[in-house]
């Protein structure tokens, strides 16, 4: 998992430029987010996964390993939408049911169709949040919401958290590994054990390093936000206007 | 008295990123020696360290213990153990006795077994004082002397030292080089990875060189440490000593023979040949 974000460093469209990658993934997202159709989630998953495995030449298995982790949690927010409740009589197109006296559990076809949607669209949107990651270095990502104004603070916000998160997780990693090495995690009792000091230890050592992040980034001048060079991001006519062709063709599915 | 403890027969890794770190390594270990593996920054040391010991996972390539192939990294993992390069990344209990005794407790060992062995390599380590710091706020030097007790407590066979001179002070440094030899008289196995041509000159058995992934030297100190191309390939400094032997030499102040491996026979061979003339 910790590789998620360098993988934008070697990636196979590191050349292309970066605010092309953001808003063909933006562009898919949204035409994602507008649509109904499942033949419009089918294009823009298929897509994503072509240029993201094949374009961008991110490994299959990691790749499909990240897509899994939304999927789990989808799987178990889906369960809420498929199965109803209800005291009234069963509706005439339930699927299956269960009769608790006069509670009944049901799974309507309304609820599976509902439920279906959903988990393509949501997969379908997280691939082209994933090709964003995994194609465009974090740095051009800020430089991006610099240049379209993002609010400043916000922006300033995000470049902490992010940095965070990553101090956190290889503090961790690199511990665990430690604590590995001198025969840790080994019986559930150790398990409980390893797992307690590793966290209590990670976040003692992240507030000692992020102090002297803070500190250094003081002394190089930080008052409050990031100011960034200003650089140029070009981006062409005809690319935006193969972009809008991209949103048309995926929300054509949605007329019929 | 030559036991081979370690062999490693091709081992090849590639990190995720497809980046190869290690390419078609080969070599063995003889038993209680003390042996350095030099190589530039990113030639590879740390991740030949990890493969060894089962931190990473080696798909391609053997590594055989005391001539028994060991797959399993759990099991290597016993036998082999690493100091890591960073002090700090080590540092998981509230205290440096629980620090100290995180290994032993996790083998399972009666408390008494633990108290008796915490004890000892604290008094080894010269950290007793320190027993109830937090081993987070203990100066570099300390957490280094922390983080070798914590390895040592476990008694295994071999040892894997990332870069262990790095930050220490000059005693600090003398310090450890005892504890080096307390180890290996122990009978226990040494790696050292380190780009300090100064200490291995003075306390390497052998020395092997790494190079962008690939094994590209290995001899005693002395054979490695006269190749020139392969000193200026893996960016590594000819050791002080042998470069002043050879100045002496070159302009006759001293008789060749008895290269110094340290002040104490440097001083030896200036006074034997002081005698001489
Ligand atoms: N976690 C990692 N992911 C990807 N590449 C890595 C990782 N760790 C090290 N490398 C790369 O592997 C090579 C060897 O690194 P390393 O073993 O740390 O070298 P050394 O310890 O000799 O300085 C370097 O080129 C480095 O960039
Ligand atoms: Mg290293």
């Amino acid at each position: 998992m910790i590789y998620i974000d360098k993988y934008a460093y070697f990636s196979g469209l590191k050349e292309v430029s970066p605010p092309l990658k953001i808003l063909f993934g933006g562009t898919a997202l949204i035409a994602c987010l507008c649509s109904k159709s499942f033949l419009s989630f089918a294009i823009v998953f298929l897509t994503m996964f072509y240029v993201t495995v094949f374009k961008a030449k991110i490994p299959l298995d990691y790749y499909i390993k990240l897509l899994l982790l939304p999927f789990c949690f989808l799987l178990f927010s889906v369960i809420g939408v498929i199965v109803n409740f209800t005291r009234s009589p069963l509706p005439d197109s339930c699927v299956l049911h269960w009769c608790f006296g006069n509670n009944n559990l049901f799974i309507s076809e309304k609820g599976m169709v509902l439920a279906s949607r959903l988990v393509c669209k949501s997969l379908s949107a997280v691939s082209c949040l994933y090709f964003i990651i995994l194609t465009t270095p974090f740095r051009d990502i800020i430089y991006f919401l610099h240049v379209i104004r993002y609010p400043k603070t916000l922006l300033t916000l995000t470049v902490l958290i992010y940095q965070f998160i990553f101090l956190l997780m290889e503090i961790a990693t690199v511990k665990m590994k430690s604590q590995l090495c001198r025969g840790g995690y080994r019986t559930i009792k150790g398990f409980a054990r390893s797992f307690a000091m590793l966290w209590g230890s990670v976040f003692i050592q992240s507030y000692l390093k992020s102090e002297w992040v803070y500190k250094s980034m003081l002394a190089r001048g930080y008052c409050g936000h990031f100011q960034l060079l200003p650089k140029e991001f070009r981006i062409n006519k005809k690319e935006i206007a193969l972009l809008l062709l991209f949103f048309l063709f995926v929300m054509i599915p949605n007329l019929f | 008295m030559n036991d081979i403890i370690l062999q490693v027969e091709n081992l090849s890794f590639t990190y995720p990123n497809r980046q190869c770190a290690l390419i078609d390594i080969n070599f063995q270990i003889e038993k209680g020696k003390k042996v350095f593996f030099h190589g530039a920054n990113g030639a590879g040391k740390t991740t030949l360290f990890q493969c060894l010991n089962g931190l990473l996972k080696v798909r391609q390539g053997v590594i055989r213990l005391n001539g028994q192939i060991v797959k399993n990294e759990r099991e290597r993992m016993q036998f082999i153990n690493i100091v890591f390069q960073n002090a700090e990344d080590q540092m998981i209990a509230g205290n440096v006795f629980d620090e100290v005794a995180f290994g032993p407790v996790n083998r399972g060992l009666p408390k008494e077994e633990v108290v008796k062995r915490v004890e000892q390599v604290m008094r080894q380590m010269n950290i007793e004082h320190l027993r109830n710091n937090p081993p987070h706020f203990l100066s570099y030097g300390e957490k280094k002397r922390v983080a070798i007790a914590s390895i040592l407590s476990m008694e295994q066979e071999m040892i894997l030292l990332d870069e262990p001179t790095a930050g220490l002070d000059a005693r600090q440094r003398e310090e450890l080089i005892e504890t080096m030899n307390h180890l290996v008289n122990e009978g226990r196995t040494l790696l050292i990875s380190t780009h300090d041509t100064d200490f291995s000159f003075r306390c390497a058995d052998r020395v092997f060189v790494l190079h962008q992934g690939q094994l590209v030297g290995e001899g005693s100190a002395e054979e490695i440490f006269s190749l020139a191309d392969l000193l200026e390939k893996a960016n590594l400094a000819k050791p002080v000593l042998m470069e002043v032997y050879e100045k002496l030499l070159k302009y006759s102040y001293i008789k060749p023979g008895g290269l110094p491996h340290d002040m104490k026979e440097f001083s030896e061979l200036l006074n034997n040949n002081q005698h001489e003339q």
